[in-house]
Parts: structure tokens; sequence; C-alpha cells
């Protein structure tokens, strides 16, 4: 009965959807709305841009050996800044081409050779998830203030994701460390002031953004300034306050998580490497995992929500992406979702020799073949997988649906498509069931829906009623999990676009968790076709800096921590006192208590030999 | 007969075929972009992408804890040919050219078993169970296979002290019951398991390239005729899915119950065929016990022999009865004399 109903459902509403645009289409297209906090009209979509995609196809790239060299010249002042402002060192031209099976990307230095990396395994998916990019956001205007980095400037978007390095210092010693936390001789530690500076900047220009700030660090909760800086970044308008943390605060100081909440913080993103203490043993820290479940249970407690990221090196921790899946899913009252981000060679690493390059690299396409793998082919590469960029459709419809008089655009992700890609599941809370989204809705036609929505412009009323029907038609229901509804669904959806069509936030036991690979570039992978639309930069002193450009690529994170750093760490120490660290391969000392968490018990035991993971902090 | 060597004459005759929703007709792409779909195997491969049914397989299964039906969904299905085909790859090392025979009655694995193995592109040897142990020794003597897939163990090892198992037969596969001698014999489990530590992405996506690279040339199945001595080849596998595709649309919610325990090439056409159109659901019940609950299900299509489709068993069920699902027999084995219709007694309508 329930089958005929929804079918009946579906068809009523293709049927609406049809009438409706027969005649919607007959009418031209209403002028789009211009919201405060835009630089123009809302895009249609034939306005907006995409870079150049497919293969074969060329772009600018960077010789991995030039750079290095002229970085340290910068660095040690042999060479000045402007050269990297004002000219294109170090650039190379690059081939992105289909070979045997795989995408590879091919560049030639005149010094030094031929270079050659693997992105993708899978050129179909790679079409599929190229395909489904929803377009480029705005360009950047008036932003000359903060985006100012030469061929390395972000020139696209509102950006996600707003990073902000509080400190270099670190409660742990990992080996090797993203950002070489504690072992780069000097400090580099932004002060109040510095913190307020940057977060006003980084709203000052159009499109205004209604983003989200990431503390980082180092450990960010390792600053003085860390639950003020949350305070002033909720106070000031930003969307949502995160924390890139390993975590170790928060276990060994349960208060310190109700204060974080208090303070305005909302969400840690949590290092987390996998589901035993072996698998986090390169961390240096015996009983970690136990110290990371203390954690998650008072993040948690305080009401903060939880998204454990990891980075994926292959022939390393691939096997544990499945696993962490299973301790997500089963967490799944605690957790929003999880990021996986395959390895990216850089700090030390960019020494690393080809062969060991190629056994570890790790690419999107890995990841989405190893969850159809360890799910039976329940997750699927083709179907269920979209560029992260594709969230975007959702931003513009939501921004259009609310109209012209807001402050801020919403909180757009349209970064390129070979970023990262994700996968949505629908899961519910108390009972851990789950199903990927995309198998009972379906979500590319409903990105061709919003953009005839957006495009035609009819007012908020009609476009409320379009909306509705695209839900409506879109959906399957005869597939959804078991106990899961077209009304839980709808509220759900409601719920996400922040209740823009019924006006109110209704709760139920099911929820989306994000599934997301991120793939931050390296010096052989590097696309500036890429850096230059990147939503997630890093804040500094001297601007905001593309994420890859800042950690990788140019590598701007050593020249302006050089540039700006407080004292060296002998002279911090001396008069500041030395921090804790946890390191040495011992045990943290933790509070008595027994584990409340489910824990997915897995057969395979991770992998046991030396595990060198690039993010060596609870940063990206 | 249709020359089936040149890929154009494959699209001439998928796009003879209207009733085909997707894929089969190269200007209806379905989730590609690729517009050249003519092969079993990407057919295959794209309807295991398509996703609009609740499973495409369903199975009765004995199970202690209960016997039931089984729904295998197409990423089940798609998944576990990826492993079959990676455990008889890169552990089994068979190769292109070579022969996979497979001794079962038509069942759920015969599917995801005869599709791994064209798309390895080895050759496969249909061995039916109700053949006598003479003619079984004599088929895969002459057709001197690589792997065994065998559903019945006694019946292996008879043939095995009768020396009716060739020399070229290095794994015997059992699908029930404990292997003996692990260095010949291995159970379905252990083999598919095998197959998930091989079922990294790499091969997974070598695999999948392999597939979409795959010639017609590659799908080919020894089907011995009567004498037990004549190998007929056929390359012809997409004339066949294209046939049934014309006899029966394919409709989202189609149900098709197999009642036919032999493999026979017109019923494993239509089994494919049903798997490659993306909405039809396959029953196998084949056995007793499964055929006793056929009735739980609202057929459209009912096959069968003359045997299987006793009125005993069917009758009950009111849309058979009522003539809404057809009943067809599958006496004929090729698949363009499909035509014979069975009324609801299991006689064939023309008698």
């Amino acid at each position: 009965m329930s089958e005929l109903l929804s079918m009946a459902t579906t068809t009523a509403a293709n049927l609406a959807w049809s009438m409706f645009q027969s005649v919607n289409r007959r009418i031209p297209d209403s002028p789009s709305i211009t919201p405060g906090w835009a630089p123009g009209p809302l895009p249609k979509s034939y306005e907006r841009t995409k870079p150049p995609l497919g293969w074969p196809r060329e772009t600018d790239s960077l010789c991995p050996r030039c750079v290095i060299e002229i970085r340290d010249a910068i660095v040690a002042g042999e060479r000045d800044l402007s050269e990297l402002v004002e000219g294109h060192t170090g650039e190379v031209r690059a081939r992105i081409l289909e070979e045997n099976g795989r995408i590879v990307i091919r560049k030639e230095c005149e010094r030094h050779g031929m270079f050659e990396d693997l992105l993708s395994l899978d050129p179909q998916l790679s079409a599929i998830l190229e395909r489904r990019y929803f377009g480029r956001d705005y360009r950047t205007a008036n932003d000359g203030h903060v985006h100012r980095h030469g061929t390395s400037t972000i020139q696209y978007g509102r950006g996600a994701v707003l990073t902000l390095d509080l400190t270099n210092r670190c409660n742990m010693m990992c080996d090797p460390c993203f950002m070489d936390a504690n072992q780069v001789g000097y400090v580099h530690e932004l002060t109040m002031d510095e913190i307020k500076k940057i977060l006003d900047d980084s709203i000052s220009f159009k499109p205004r953004r209604q983003m989200s700030v990431q503390f980082s660090g180092g450990e960010p909760t390792m600053s003085p300034h860390f639950l003020d800086a949350c305070r002033y970044a909720k106070e000031i308008g930003y969307y949502g306050v995160q924390a890139a943390s390993n975590g170790l605060r928060f276990a060994l100081e349960p208060e310190f998580a109700y204060q974080a909440k208090e303070a305005g913080l909302d969400m840690v993103y949590f290092q987390f490497d996998g589901v035993t203490n072996e698998a986090n043993q390169h961390r240096h820290i015996t009983n970690l995992f136990d110290g990371k479940w203390q954690a998650i249970e008072s993040i948690h407690a305080a009401g903060l929500d939880i998204n454990p990221v990891t980075t994926v090196v292959n022939t390393i921790n691939d096997g544990q992406v499945g696993p962490i899946l299973d301790f997500v899913l089963a967490n799944a009252e605690k957790m929003g979702g999880v990021s996986f981000q395959p390895v990216s060679f850089t700090g030390r690493d960019e020494a690393i020799s080809d062969q060991e390059r190629r056994q570890k690299r790790y690419t999107i396409s890995h990841l989405v073949h190893e969850f159809s793998r360890y799910y039976d082919g329940k997750i699927d590469p083709y179907r269920d997988w979209y560029p992260l960029g594709a969230v975007g459709a959702i931003t513009w419809l939501a921004d259009h649906l609310r109209g012209p008089d807001v402050d801020f655009g919403g909180l757009s992700c349209s970064c390129h498509p070979n970023c990262g890609a994700s996968v949505f599941l629908m899961a519910n809370e108390r009972t851990k069931q789950w199903a990927p989204l995309t198998a009972f809705f379906n979500v590319e036609r409903f990105m061709q829906d919003i953009d005839t929505i957006v495009d035609t412009s009819r007012g908020q009323a009609l476009s409320k009623v379009q909306a509705g029907l695209a839900l409506l038609r879109n959906i399957d229901e005869r597939k959804m999990p078991s106990g899961f509804t077209l009304r839980k669904f709808l509220q759900l959806f409601d719920r996400r676009m922040g209740g823009t069509i019924s006006g109110e936030m209704q709760k139920n036991e099911w929820n989306i968790k994000w599934v997301g690979g991120m793939w931050f570039q390296d010096l052989w992978t590097y696309d500036f076709r890429r850096t230059e639309m990147c939503v997630i930069p890093y804040a500094t002193q001297e601007g905001e800096i593309s994420f890859c450009a800042y950690n990788t690529g140019v590598g701007w994170r050593k020249i302006v921590e050089k540039m700006h750093m407080v004292a060296t760490t002998r002279d911090w120490f001396k008069d500041k006192g030395r921090h804790q660290i946890y390191a040495g391969n011992r045990p943290m000392e933790l509070r008595p208590g027994t584990r409340t968490l489910p824990v997915v018990e897995h057969a395979g035991v991770p992998h046991a030999g030396t595990v060198q993971l690039n993010s060596g902090c609870g940063c990206h | 007969m249709t020359d089936l060597s040149t890929p154009s004459s494959h699209e001439a005759i998928l796009s003879r075929v209207p009733a085909f929703p997707f894929g089969l007709n190269p200007e209806q792409p379905l989730w590609t972009d690729r517009p050249d779909a003519d092969t079993v195997n990407r057919l295959l491969l794209r309807a295991a992408r398509f996703h609009d049914r609740v499973s495409v397989f369903v199975s009765w299964a004995e199970d202690p804890t209960g016997s039931r039906w089984v729904n295998d969904p197409d990423w089940r299905a798609d998944r576990h040919t990826v492993r079959v085909a990676l455990v008889l790859r890169q552990r089994l090392q068979v190769t292109a050219g070579e022969r996979v025979a497979l001794w079962l009655p038509l069942r759920v694995e015969w599917p995801v078993l005869e599709r791994a193995i064209w798309s390895v592109g080895a050759t496969t040897v249909p061995v039916w169970p109700s053949w006598g142990l003479e003619r079984v020794g004599q088929v895969l003597r002459d057709s001197q296979p690589a792997v065994l897939f065998a559903a019945d163990r006694l019946a292996v090892n008879t043939l095995r002290i009768i020396g009716g198992l060739p020399e070229t037969i290095r794994a015997v596969i059992l699908l029930e019951g404990e292997a003996g001698d692990p260095d010949q014999e291995l159970p379905y489990a252990r083999f598919m398991d095998y197959g998930g530590v091989l079922d990294t992405a790499e091969r997974a996506a070598m695999w999948r390239t392999m597939c979409a690279m795959s010639s017609p040339d590659d799908v080919i199945s020894h089907e011995y005729e009567a004498d037990a001595v004549t190998a007929v080849t056929h390359a012809e596998w997409v004339e066949a899915l294209a046939s049934v595709a014309h006899h029966f649309k394919p409709e989202r919610g189609r149900v098709q119950i197999v009642c036919d325990p032999r493999p026979s090439r017109a019923a494993r056409a239509l089994v494919y065929s049903g798997w490659a159109d993306g909405f039809t659901q396959t029953v196998f019940a084949a056995t007793d016990a499964a055929r006793r609950r056929v009735t739980e299900f609202d057929p459209d299509l009912v096959v069968g022999d003359s045997d299987s489709l006793s009125m005993d068993l069917v009758a009950p069920d009111k849309r058979i009865s009522s003539g809404k699902a057809r009943v067809l027999g599958l006496e004929d084995l090729h698949p363009a004399a499909w035509g014979t219709t069975l009324d609801h007694t299991g006689r064939r309508s023309d008698e």
C-alpha cells in the first residue's frame, strides 16, 4: 500500500513538474536577484563558468625541484619574495592525459627533466565526477588586501572553510608532521589582535561569505587565545567554528570541551588514524586510541559535533578506511561525517624517491574503489560519488530561496572537481541502519531541476513549490532503507537548508553523514587551475592563501611563518617554560573509566610496520 | 544468420530493439558518455550500475537459521563478479582462450561465474547436472578446462576415481560442502575470500577497464549438443539478449521466475537479459522447495520445462492461472525459436 502511495506521489509530482515547466519554459527567464552580500546577480546556469576539464588537457604546474630551491633561497634571504608574487618561478606546463586505463599528469622541466604521477586509476569515474561538477562560484572582487599571492592567488569563490593556524606548538611529536610542529626551531603564534584582524579581513569583501572558520595549528587548543578566538568568530558572523585538533586536551580536561562549546565552538575536526592503538602507533603514544575514545566522549558530552579526519597512504593504512567508516556509523549520533585525505607528499616527504612515491600514492579513485570493495559494492563508485563542488547546487538554491535581504551568502564548496569527492549516507543514529542517499534519490536530475528553478527565477513562493516538486519527483521511496520515509526525508532536507522551506528545523533520528575524500596537491600533482578556486584558504598575516599553495606547492607556510615568528623555540621555552609533549612511545595518563562507545571489531589487523602519515596534527 | 563479427552489425541489431530503455541503443547512453556498449560484458557492466531495482537475483536459501528468499542487489552481484574474475586471473592464472567448466544447475551463482569467466577472456563450458557421469567425463576430456566449478562433491569425487577429470584442471571449486584435497579443491566461500583479498582499488579498476575493452569475440561458450562430442562456439550472446528483449519487454518491477534447473543457453540468455535490462528481477526456483514458494511473487514470466512447470507448482498463482503472467517452455535451445508458449498446465499452446 505504502509502495503504491509512494509511486502515486512520485508520479503526481512528476506530472505537476512537467505541467509547471510546460508553462514556465515558454516565459522568458526573470532576472536573478542581487543579494546584498554578492558582487552581482545570482548567476544562472549558463553564466556559471567551469575550469578546463576532460583530457588530454594542458595546465600550469610546478617543477618539484625548482620550487624547493627557490623557496629555500627566499627563506634564507638570498632571493626576494617579490619574485614569487610577480613572476612565474618554478612553473612549468603540464599535460593531463589518459594512458593505459589511468589518468596521469606529466611535465618536463628544462633543468630537472620529466616528472609524472598518477591522478586517477579509473578514467570513467573521473569523467563522471567532472561531469557532475556544478560550476564555479563568483569571481572575487575588491579583495586585493587578502588575495595577493601572484599566480597562487585565489580568484574564485566565497570559500567554505577558512583555516587559521593559531600556533605551531603542539602537544604531540609525530614524525613526520605536516608542519614540523615543535621541530622547526621557532614559534609562530598569533596574538588576539592579529586573530581579530584576520577574521575581520576575511569577511570584508564580496562575495561576503557564510563560511566556517577552522582553528588549526600545531594544536590550536594550546593557544591561550583559543576560546576568545572561537567567541570572536561567532560574534562577527562566522557560520561555524571548528577546531582541527588531536583531541588530547579534550580527553585530559573534559571541562575544556564545555568551555569551548560555551565560547562558540561547533565542531572538532578530529585527527583519527585507525580504530586500534596499533593503528595509531606512528603517533608515538602507545594508548592513543584509548585517549581518542575519551576525547570523543568528552566532546560529545559537551554537545560538540565530531568529524574524524584521516590521511590515507597506500600500502600503509589504506586498510583502515573501511573500519574507520564502520566506527563512524556505529557512533553515528556523535559524528557528522568523516574526511579521508589521500596523502600529499609535503614537508620532509618532498624528498621522497620516485619508487616510494608511486608505492604510497593514494588517489580519490583508490578511496572510491576501496569503499566499494569493503562494503561489497553497497557504496557504488559511479552512482554514489559526487565532486565536493556539487554541493554548490544546494547553496545556489538556498541563496535563491532566501532572497536578497540576507547578510551572508550560503556556505559554498565549489572547488575544482579534481580536489575531492564525497558520498552522502543516510544513517539512523539509533538503529545504525544506513544507505547511500543516491540509492534512492536521483541527485543528478535534482541538480538539473535546481538549474531550472534558479534560471527561471519565479520568485520565492513559486520557487519553493518547484523545489518541493523536484524533491518529490526524484525520490524513490521503495529503495529507502526500512524505517525511513518520505516525510522524514523532506524534514531532513529542509533542516540541511537551514529550514528555508518550512521555516523551522525539525529533527528526527535519521541524519546525513558526509563521507569525503579531499585530495590536497603536492609538487608532483600540482595544478594551478585548482589553486585559483580553492575554498579552504589559509588566513595569515600575509593574506589568504590557497591551502595547497600554503602547505605544498610554492610552500608559503615556511615563508610566512619565518616572516612572523615570535621567538626561537629555545627562547620561547626559556621565557615561558616547556609545554607537555606526549611522545616517546609511552602511554599518556588517562582518566580511569570504562569504554562506552561501540567499537567496530575488525578482523584485519592494521599494518604493523613503520607508519608515516603526512598529516601530523589535527590540521588538514 | 547475421554476421556478428563486426561492431556495426551489433549496432544494427541493437538499434532494432526499441524495447530496451537504455544502453543497448548507442544513441541512448545510460550513465556513461561512451557510446560503444555492444558486448555482453559492457551491457552487464552498465546494468550493474543502473540500480533501478531492489535486487537483480532472488534465490531460495536453505539455512539452519531459517530458509528464506535471499536478495542479491546489483551492487553485490557486480562486486562478486569482480572477485571471481580476480581469483581466476590472479590466483588460478586463467588466461584468455582457456576454458572453465561449470557443472551446476541453473542457480544464482551461474550469471556471476559466467560473466567473470568471460571478463578474463576465458570460455565457458556448461555441463548439465542431468547428464550421466560418463557423458560429463567425455565433455570434460574433450573441452580440457583449466578450472571446474561444481555443485556436487560426491559426483566430482566419483568422476575423479573413474578417471573422468582431465589433468588440465588446475582447481575444482565446490559450491557446496567442504573441499577434500586443499591443493586441488576449494570451497566457494574460501574462493570468494581470496577474491576479497585481491580486490584492491587498482585491480578492480583494471578489471573494469578490461571489461570495457572486451570484444564480442571474448564472449564465448562451448555448448555441447546431444551427442556430447560436437562443441559449438557461440559469439552471438548480444544477439541472444536482443532477441530476448524483443520477446519480453523490460519494464520497471518486472519479475521472471526460472524453474528450469538446466543451464541451457536459452535459459541463461533470459537471465542475462534480465540482468542487463536494469529492471528485471530474476527468481531462481529450480529446486522443489523454491518452486513451492514462487507464489509469493507476482511474476510476469515463468519459464521452465514441462516437468518443472507442472500444474501443482504454478497453478495456485492467480496471476499465472489468470493468464496475466506468461508461462514459457525452454525446450528449444535457440532463442530464435522462443515463441513457444505453454498454458498454465505446462502444455504447449500449439499442441
